[in-house]
């Protein structure tokens, strides 16, 4: 267990939608060791994104425990999850959520200065990022100025503008045409391989799956 | 901000470029930190037309502003010159162009057109273009910068929903602003104006008329604290106008007032010249001084004759009745001899003067009056003369003080005034629900990026700052424009009520109620305690409305956010 930079144990999740309650999740187990590459692929609604967000942190499981090594994930507290969050995890999600009124560099930045990071030292990691995703030159485009494909690039670089250990991959390519969608799992590939990263991306896209280590296929609200 | 300061760390730097953001922020907060000099001058009472010439103490109060007013000038004028020569520069112009504003008026035209050109694109002789290069981000924590960037979307300068708030707050901090001062001003001029015709101390005998009041004068002058003390006779009488020809007479029933002109100038301004409007200040033998508002009413002129019945009239024709004498009384009449206007409309319609040998006939008191006015040399001492004069003079004499007189006045006037503010705060609470409201809009519109930033790290905490820094912008806003327009409103209340007057024949301060012609306003120099109060009270109200948006903010939780979308 203590291998695992991250594990997940007997995670169940349901929602409340009226009367009818629905589980999502049936009792999710699982271990991730440091560096895995891993691909997380099943139907739609068969709670991918509702398992990814409960491992990273963003939302509560509603029985089981998610540990982030030996530390329970909703048992720290939420500002210490924050925190983690901020710190250990990076995310890219579908719909990219980048801020609208920030340029591409501000967007980066946001994840440092949250963590009040020396603006100096944040803003040359940051500059460094966005060229190193191809955007040197859209620095100062708003989101609205770029591509769907340029946006997923800068929510890419706001990732891991805090060096984190994990990062976390909502259907990255979901909103791209197949070429972009294929440059940005390019580049997401390089940049796992780089940094050493471990990362879990969430897909049905079965090219994702051709690129990982392992593949983890959900149905039924449980790991197959 | 963060341009202001930029142009401030390139104090000297004449080479380069600006563009159009750091020049414009850069005057738009030179202005700003202008006015608010301004407003801290106005408010000690600089500009102040009531300030008067007089008040030394005040002027020294003053002087270290200005002297902050014009070093902050100067230290500017550097700073701005340069600014304007780089964003010169970033129109491809020579700096020298700077000096057409050596040129009044098309001079400065010119410069302004060339000022709010856009950068030209690339690089020119005089550098790179700065709209190329990151823009200064230094120093202002991230949930402040947040903020402000939030209260300033993209498209538009400042957001509609903003500017509503802003302008709830300020409609509200200004009538407060101005109400509390109309109310202060107004109590004030009242106690002035009760000073000026009522003496501070009346003595008088208890249950008869003071009969050796010339002893008791001397009496009374030998203390200390008292600068004069004048007899007087006042009561009731029935007068009736003697028109000639046609009209029937009128009849009214005034109050007279006997006094003895020379000792009556030394304690109130009731017959000083200055309040002479017609004819003499003269009452000797039947002669009358009215005030203004009774000449009016009656149609009375300098020259006319009232006939004037008092008590007397009836104990005589009840002593002649009782006699069984058929003695016909005729009333006494008394020649109109001036009209004073003493600035107090109560007293302008409703008294007369006589002399007190008159008055001493009227009323059958001999050489007796009613009582004494007394003069003090500062009427705060009131209350402790009283006491003093109590104990020098015989038994039997009452000594009242003028606010014992007023008491009524003088308690409804405070009640009200406290009632009026409690009653205005609701408009400051009415304005800070503006903001809740806008908040909670804001907050519901911003859902996906709150998710968004708790889903990168920002704990409630941030969140939460991020929202009431935005309420704390838009009060503090409100309070600077509601501090601005209150005094801008009562510096000018009079021109305004005039003007108001003039377009609609409404009079919004009949002087027949009010007891004053002119509006009156405390002086910015003496509102401090006030502004305090409304400055305090407004910013933890419109604080207190923020926390409510800005605590369910915080407590979004980043996945309900996403499917809120």
């Amino acid at each position: 267990m203590s291998d695992a930079i991250l594990s997940a144990r007997e995670l169940h999740k349901s929602y409340d939608l009226g009367r009818r309650k629905v589980e999502v999740l049936h009792g999710v187990s699982l271990e991730i060791a440091s560096g895995d590459f891993l691909s997380l692929q099943g139907a739609s609604g068969a709670g991918k994104s509702t398992l990814l967000h409960l491992l990273g942190g963003l939302d509560e499981p509603s029985a089981g425990e998610v540990f982030a090594g030996d530390q329970s994930l909703f048992g720290m507290g939420a500002s210490r999850l924050a925190k983690w969050r901020n710190r250990e995890v990076g995310f890219v999600f579908q719909a990219y959520h980048l801020l609208p009124e920030f340029d591409a560099l501000e967007n980066v930045l946001i994840p440092a200065r949250i963590a009040h990071t020396g603006i100096g030292v944040a803003e040359r990691r940051g500059r460094e990022l966005l060229e190193r995703v191809g955007l040197a030159k859209r620095m100062h485009h708003l989101p609205t100025e770029l591509s769907g494909g340029e946006q997923q690039r800068v929510a890419l670089a706001r990732s891991l503008i805090n060096q984190p250990k994990i990062l976390f991959a909502d259907e990255p390519t979901g909103n791209l045409d197949s070429k972009t969608g294929v440059e940005v799992l390019d580049l997401l590939c390089e940049l796992q391989r780089e940094a050493k990263l471990t990362m879990i991306i969430a897909t049905h896209d079965d090219r994702v799956a051709a690129r990982a280590h392992a593949t983890l296929r959900l149905a039924d609200g449980l790991i197959a | 901000m963060n341009w202001y300061l930029e142009v401030l760390k390139k104090y000297a730097v004449f080479s380069g470029r600006s563009r159009r953001k750091e020049y414009w922020y850069f005057a738009l907060f030179s202005l700003l930190i202008f006015i608010a000099l301004g407003v801290v001058d106005g408010m000690v009472g600089f500009f102040s037309i009531e300030a008067g010439i007089g008040i030394l103490g005040r002027e020294v109060l003053v002087a270290p502003l200005v002297l902050v007013g014009a070093i902050f000038a100067l230290l500017m004028f550097i700073p701005s010159l340069a600014v304007g020569v780089r964003r010169l520069h970033d129109t491809n112009r020579s700096g020298w162009w700077t000096l057409l504003g050596l040129i009044p008026c098309i001079g400065h035209f010119v410069l302004l057109v060339f000022l709010v050109q856009d950068s030209k694109p690339g690089e020119n002789q005089y550098g790179s273009n700065p709209k190329q290069l990151p823009e200064p981000t230094a120093g202002l924590p991230f949930e402040l910068a947040l903020a402000l960037r939030y209260l300033r979307p993209k498209r538009t300068f400042v957001s509609m929903i903003t500017l509503i708030s802003i302008i709830g707050v300020t409609l509200g901090v200004a009538v407060l602003i101005i109400v509390m001062s109309v109310m202060s001003g107004f109590g004030q001029q009242l106690r002035e104006r009760l000073l000026e015709l009522n003496a501070h101390l009346k003595v008088s005998e208890r249950g008869k008329p003071l009969s050796d009041y010339r002893s008791i004068r001397d009496e009374v002058l030998s203390n200390e604290a008292v600068s004069g003390a004048a007899p007087f006779i006042i009561g009731p009488v029935l007068v009736e106008t003697q028109p000639d020809g046609e009209e029937s007479p009128q009849v009214f029933t005034p109050w007279v007032r006997g006094v003895d002109l020379e000792l009556e100038l030394k304690v109130s301004s009731l017959v000083s010249a200055n309040n002479l409007v017609a004819g003499d200040i003269d009452v000797a033998l039947n002669g009358l001084v009215v005030g203004k508002e009774f000449a009016r009413m009656l149609n009375l002129r300098v020259g006319d004759f009232l006939a004037v019945h008092s008590a007397r009239s009836f104990h005589r024709i009840r002593k002649a009745q009782q006699e069984g004498s058929e003695a016909v009384l005729l009333p006494d009449d008394f020649e109109v001899r001036g009209v004073i206007d003493t600035g107090h409309y109560e007293y302008n319609a409703s008294f007369v003067l006589a002399s007190i040998e008159d008055a001493q006939a009227l009323y059958d008191l001999g050489d007796a009056v009613h009582g004494l006015s007394v003069k003090l040399h500062d009427s705060k001492q009131a209350e402790t003369v009283r006491q003093q004069l109590l104990k020098t003079l015989p038994q039997g004499y009452v000594v009242t003080t003028w606010e014992d007189e007023n008491t009524q006045i003088l308690d409804a006037l405070k009640v009200e005034r406290n009632v009026m503010f409690f009653l205005l705060f609701f408009v400051m609470i009415v304005a800070a629900f503006g903001i809740t409201s806008s908040q909670i809009t804001f907050v519901v519109q911003r859902t996906p990026e709150i998710g968004t930033l708790k889903a990168l790290g920002a704990t409630g905490w941030q969140i939460m700052q991020v929202f009431f820094a935005q309420s704390l912008v838009v009060a503090l806003l409100g309070l600077t424009f509601g501090f601005g327009l209150g005094l801008l409103v009562l510096e000018y209340r009079n021109e305004f009520l005039e003007l108001l007057r003039v377009a609609t024949g409404f009079e919004l301060f009949p002087a027949e109620i009010y007891l004053f012609d002119k509006l009156p306003a405390q002086k910015f120099s003496e509102m401090g305690g006030d502004l305090t109060k409304i400055g305090v009270g407004s910013l933890f109200i419109c604080l207190l409305a923020g926390v409510i948006p800005a605590w369910n903010a915080s407590r979004l939780k980043p996945v309900e956010a996403f499917r809120h979308e």
